[in-house]
Parts: C-alpha cells; sequence; structure tokens
C-alpha cells in the first residue's frame, strides 16, 4: 500500500521515527499520480519539482533531529479555484487557462506556514458550476470506485485524488454541495465549514454568501487537523468569524459528547431509494447503540431550498463573475473593435455553456422588473428555511440526512439536462442556504459505490459535527 | 413573458410525473429576452444558442416560480448569514514587495509602460 494512504497522524510518526523520508511519501503520490491520474484525471496540474524540494527540506530538518510540526511534509491536493503562489489557477475554466496565481490564498498561507506540501491543482466544474466535473472545460474526473461514473462535483478532482490515495488530504470549496457530494460518491470524508469559519481570501468567488472552503480526508481526524490549521479570523475577508477557535483535535478525544439528539428531517425520506433509506436506518442504528437518541422532525420549507438556492447562487455568480472581462487576467480575444467587443468575444469564448447559462439566470434574475419576483423572494425564502433549522435545534442537537439521493451517476446520464443535475444538489442547498456547518461521512454501498450521510449541527458548532461523524466512524469500523 | 408552470417540488428529485410535466407545460422563454439578458451578462450567443438557452432558462425559472406559492409577509430578505455588521480594519498601507507587484501585473494580457491597454473607450 502506498505510504499516501496513512493518516496524518501515522505519517508523522513514521517521518519522526525515520520509518520512510518525506521524499518517499511524496515520491508514492507523484507515482500514484502517474499511475493512476492518466485515467482518473483528478489532476490540472501538478508541482513535482517543488513537492520534492520541499520534502528534501522537510527531510534535512529531520536528519538533524530538529522538531516537526504534524502537517510538516504531509502532500495535499488543491481545488483549482484556490489560489496557490505561481501555480495555475484556472477554476476549470478556459477563460483562466493563462492564469497563474500570485500569491497564496489564506488557507494555503496558513498550511505552508506549518510545512503542508501542496502537490498539485485538482479538477473541478468550472468556477463550481456543477455537480460532476462534467462542466469542466478539461474534461470529466471519473470515479476512482467506478471509472464509468463521475466523481462528484464540483470539487470533484479533490475528492478523488483523496480516495486514489494521490495526496492525503484535500482543500476543496463548497458553495451548494461541492465538498459533501463528491466526498460521499468517492467514500471520504469532507467538511463543509460554517459560513466565515474559514477565509475565503484568494479563492476565486462563485455566490460570495454561500462560499465556503474546507478539507476532505479519508478520516474525521484528519479533517480535524486540518480544519484547526485553516479556521479563524482573516484580515483579508471581513465575512470571516472573529474570535477564539475551539481545539479541535482536543475536542475529537472528549469522552464526554457535546450533543447526543439526532433529528431526522423528513421531508429528506420521502420518496428515497430503499436501499439507500436503509443505509441511513443502519447508521442511526450505529448512532443509537452508542447512546444517541433520534427523533423525527420537520423542515417545512426543505422543497423550496432548490429554487432559492439556484436564484441566489446565480444572481452572486453573474456579479462575481463580471471581473472576468478579459481586461485583467485570463483569455482576451484578439483584435477587438471596441471595449464591448473585446468583453464579449473574451467572455464567449472563455465561458463554456453552463457558465454562460447561470451568468443569464442570474443577470435574469436581478434585472429590471424580475428582481422582486426572483431574487428578493428568494432571499426572503432563504430566511424561512434558516428559520426552519433554528427551530428545529430548539429539540435537537444535530440533523442527519442523506448527502446525495443517489450514489455516483454515470458519466454523461444527466450533463445534457441542466434542471436535472440541479436536482441532484437536493440535500445538500438547505445547509448551504444557511450557512451551516456538515460533514459527508461514508456509512455503507450501494453495489460497488459509496454512499455518504450528512452530519449537521448548529451554526459555527463544527466541534458536535465532527465528534458525531468520529463516534460514527470508530463504530462502524469495529 | 415566463409562463408560469407551477410544479411541486419533488425532494428526491425523481418522480417522473412531475419532471415530465414540467417539460410539457413550459412555454419557452422570449428569444428576445434571452438576447436581452445575453447583453446584460456580455456574451454573445449563436442563433441556436439563444433557442436552446430559452428552453433551458424556461425549464429553471418555471421551476423557481414555486417561490410564489410561499407567503413570505414577515420575512425579511436574507443577505448574509455571519450576522456580523461593519467591519472594520486598520487603515494601514500593506507593504507588497516589488517581485509579488510584478506577479500581480504580469497576469493583465495586455501591459504597457505601466498601464493596462484597453480598446478606445470615449
Amino acid at each position: 500500500m502506498s505510504l499516501s494512504f496513512l493518516s496524518i497522524e501515522e505519517l508523522h510518526t513514521g517521518l519522526k521515527a525515520r520509518t520512510f523520508t518525506c521524499r518517499e511519501l511524496i515520491t508514492d503520490c507523484l507515482e500514484c499520480i502517474k499511475e493512476k491520474d492518466g485515467e482518473i484525471h483528478a489532476f490540472l496540474s501538478v508541482y513535482p519539482e517543488q513537492a520534492l524540494k520541499l520534502a528534501d527540506a522537510v527531510d534535512k530538518k529531520i536528519q538533524a533531529s530538529e522538531k516537526i510540526g504534524l502537517l510538516e511534509g504531509i502532500p495535499f491536493s488543491v481545488k483549482d479555484v484556490i489560489l496557490v503562489e505561481d501555480m495555475r489557477a484556472t477554476g476549470g475554466s478556459k477563460m483562466l487557462e493563462p492564469f497563474i496565481a500570485p500569491y497564496d490564498a489564506t488557507v494555503i498561507k496558513r498550511l505552508k506556514e506549518v510545512g503542508a506540501i501542496v502537490i498539485g491543482k485538482t479538477n473541478c466544474d468550472a468556477y463550481g458550476f456543477g455537480s460532476s466535473t462534467e462542466n469542466s472545460d478539461f474534461g470529466v474526473t471519473k470515479n476512482p470506485h467506478d471509472l464509468s461514473k463521475v466523481a462528484g462535483g464540483s470539487s470533484g478532482g479533490s475528492a478523488a485524488s483523496v480516495a486514489a490515495g494521490m495526496c492525503v488530504f484535500s482543500l476543496g470549496e463548497d458553495t451548494g454541495g461541492s465538498i459533501r457530494q463528491p466526498s460521499a460518491f468517492c467514500g471520504i470524508y469532507g467538511l463543509k465549514v460554517s459560513y466565515g469559519r474559514v477565509s475565503r481570501y484568494g479563492s476565486i468567488a462563485y455566490a460570495s454568501s454561500f462560499d465556503s472552503i474546507g478539507p476532505m480526508a479519508r478520516s474525521t481526524r484528519d479533517v480535524a487537523i486540518v480544519l484547526s490549521v485553516i479556521a479563524g479570523k482573516d484580515s483579508m475577508d471581513h465575512t470571516s468569524i472573529p474570535g477564539l477557535v475551539p481545539d479541535y483535535i482536543a475536542e475529537l478525544k472528549a469522552t464526554e459528547l457535546k450533543s447526543k439528539r439526532i433529528g431526522i428531517p423528513k421531508e429528506y425520506f420521502s420518496g428515497l431509494d430503499a436501499t439507500m433509506t436503509k443505509i441511513i436506518n443502519n447508521a442511526l442504528d450505529t448512532f443509537k447503540k452508542e447512546g444517541y437518541e433520534i427523533v423525527e422532525i420537520s423542515l417545512p420549507h426543505t422543497k423550496y431550498a432548490i429554487a432559492a438556492y439556484y436564484l441566489l447562487v446565480t444572481s452572486e455568480a453573474s456579479s462575481n463573475l463580471a471581473r472576468l472581462d478579459g481586461v485583467r487576467f485570463g483569455y482576451q480575444a484578439p483584435d477587438p473593435t471596441s471595449i464591448e467587443d473585446l468583453y464579449k468575444r473574451s467572455r464567449s469564448h472563455g465561458f463554456g455553456p453552463e457558465v454562460k447559462r447561470r451568468v443569464m439566470l442570474g443577470s435574469f434574475a436581478l434585472s429590471s422588473g424580475y428582481i422582486d419576483a426572483y431574487y428578493k423572494r428568494a432571499q426572503k425564502v432563504r430566511t424561512l428555511i434558516r428559520e426552519d433549522f433554528r427551530k428545529a435545534f430548539e429539540t435537537v442537537d444535530l440533523i442527519i440526512t442523506p448527502t446525495s439521493p443517489f450514489p455516483a451517476f454515470t458519466i454523461g446520464e444527466k450533463v445534457n439536462d441542466p434542471m436535472t443535475m440541479y436536482l441532484a444538489d437536493v440535500f445538500t442547498v438547505g445547509f448551504s442556504l444557511a450557512g451551516l456547518p456538515t460533514i459527508n461521512v461514508p456509512c455503507g454501498t450501494m453495489e460497488h459505490l459509496p454512499v455518504g450521510m450528512q452530519i449537521t449541527a448548529p451554526y459555527l458548532d463544527e466541534t458536535s459535527v465532527l465528534q458525531a461523524a468520529s463516534v460514527f466512524e470508530q463504530a462502524h469500523h469495529k | 413573458m415566463v409562463e408560469r408552470c407551477p410544479v411541486k417540488a419533488d425532494v428526491a428529485g425523481s418522480n417522473p410525473a412531475a419532471r415530465a410535466k414540467l417539460k410539457s407545460n413550459c412555454m419557452l422563454i422570449d428569444k428576445d429576452l434571452v438576447k436581452k439578458v445575453a447583453d446584460l451578462s456580455k456574451v454573445t450567443l449563436e442563433d441556436s444558442e439563444v433557442e436552446h438557452f430559452a428552453k433551458e432558462m424556461a425549464e429553471v425559472l418555471s421551476y423557481a416560480d414555486q417561490l410564489s406559492e410561499v407567503d413570505v409577509t414577515d420575512a425579511a430578505p436574507t443577505d448574509q448569514v455571519t450576522g456580523l455588521l461593519s467591519v472594520f480594519r486598520e487603515d494601514l498601507a500593506i507593504d507588497y514587495p516589488a517581485d509579488k507587484r510584478a506577479k500581480l501585473l504580469n497576469t493583465v494580457p495586455k501591459f504597457e509602460n505601466g498601464y493596462v491597454v484597453v480598446p478606445k473607450v470615449i
């Protein structure tokens, strides 16, 4: 087995004990990429030289018996919407094909400071617009569990890179399910943090009142370790939450659990596939055995979540993508006759069909004559959806639902029908509208494909989410 | 302009009857409206694309129309969920080294003598 399948703590111990070197660890990842990524296509760019150079520096420290940190020398991948200095950042879009990031996103800066090593940038639907990476302008990412299936999206490359052992963890970005759904499809843990918990500075904005960056990894513990580094106030992102960040690693060790009452929203289970229902029920049985109480709850506005979500995110996206004008960065159309011509031809060439679709839907929802009926009404419905959760959390500590109504679907199955693709996000967008912390936890398989559940807690309570995920993980693997 | 096409949301997204109804009952969005929205979005569309997008936008907006059945009388709009207001930071110039500045400007497609080059605007 490749070294990159070990946990962060096992790797740290191994590096310190000189059981293997950091160069060997990075080399294992690079070889895994070489061997598997021709087919899977998780990466859009890989940086072997830079990674090996950093690995040698870590090895030198170890040889000199210097202390190394827990994440020092640990290789990770980064969704291509997040900037890493001197590396490409296409965001999955042809428009940004020539773009080299001139600075580090705050999350990258923080991970570099503790010595983690970026190995490459991962594929995604252009700007995060999609649920399967089929909207990437650079080809689809295939599911490591079955190459005929999608890896999910939009952070599909990140999920596949972690599941296939090409790196130890990844940073994804989640607007309406883009960390959780690919994590479910690829059988890994993916945390969408509370909106504002992690700085978004240096991330290519999709929908600014939704976007969040979070860790994707093969265990709850690895997720917690990465979160503890990237969480917290950043003066470069005014939406980041001030105040102390809990010690997530220590909280995982706590024997006295903070939250023990789980709500099951009935709206998420009506019409759900029988096998999927059984898998989730088995997971709930595990929680019962661990002393959790399960109660049925109702989130009455659930059925409006997709409609409200897509009106709001396309509106926000249409504003955010205005900056992609062919003037300041990215692709520029040749020989423009006027500034208008420059904008239009650059954007028409650089934007794929889904990007055009979303920008146009957003422009429509914000346009004079329609803004009240679409954008503003959706903002109000968002309030009602948040109220549903607020009321639910008066009686329960956690909410559990499936992450997706189905496991990974076949490549090409939904891509030509945008509405069907949008409906695939039905279980994830509600939590995004409310900005809540929620994690995908693998909890079974349908045929040979992974199935995940979503564990959600009140705003800013990542601790309860991680504790519950960890309890299940340990009980499930007993 | 938009044909109302109320279809109840099907949470699991798997009700074929509702989906079929959604598709068959929806009129197209006006082509002129698509062209107007494309213009607002600063993209140009081929004629075939106009037709295609009209159909797709009609389907999505018809689905979105179900929000009209929600009573939002007492609901204030949500702009953001943090509850943070008037966030300030020290108004300090941050030292930006010359090499970093050069990297930033390097991302501009056309740059001459310290200026970003665009076609004549006025």
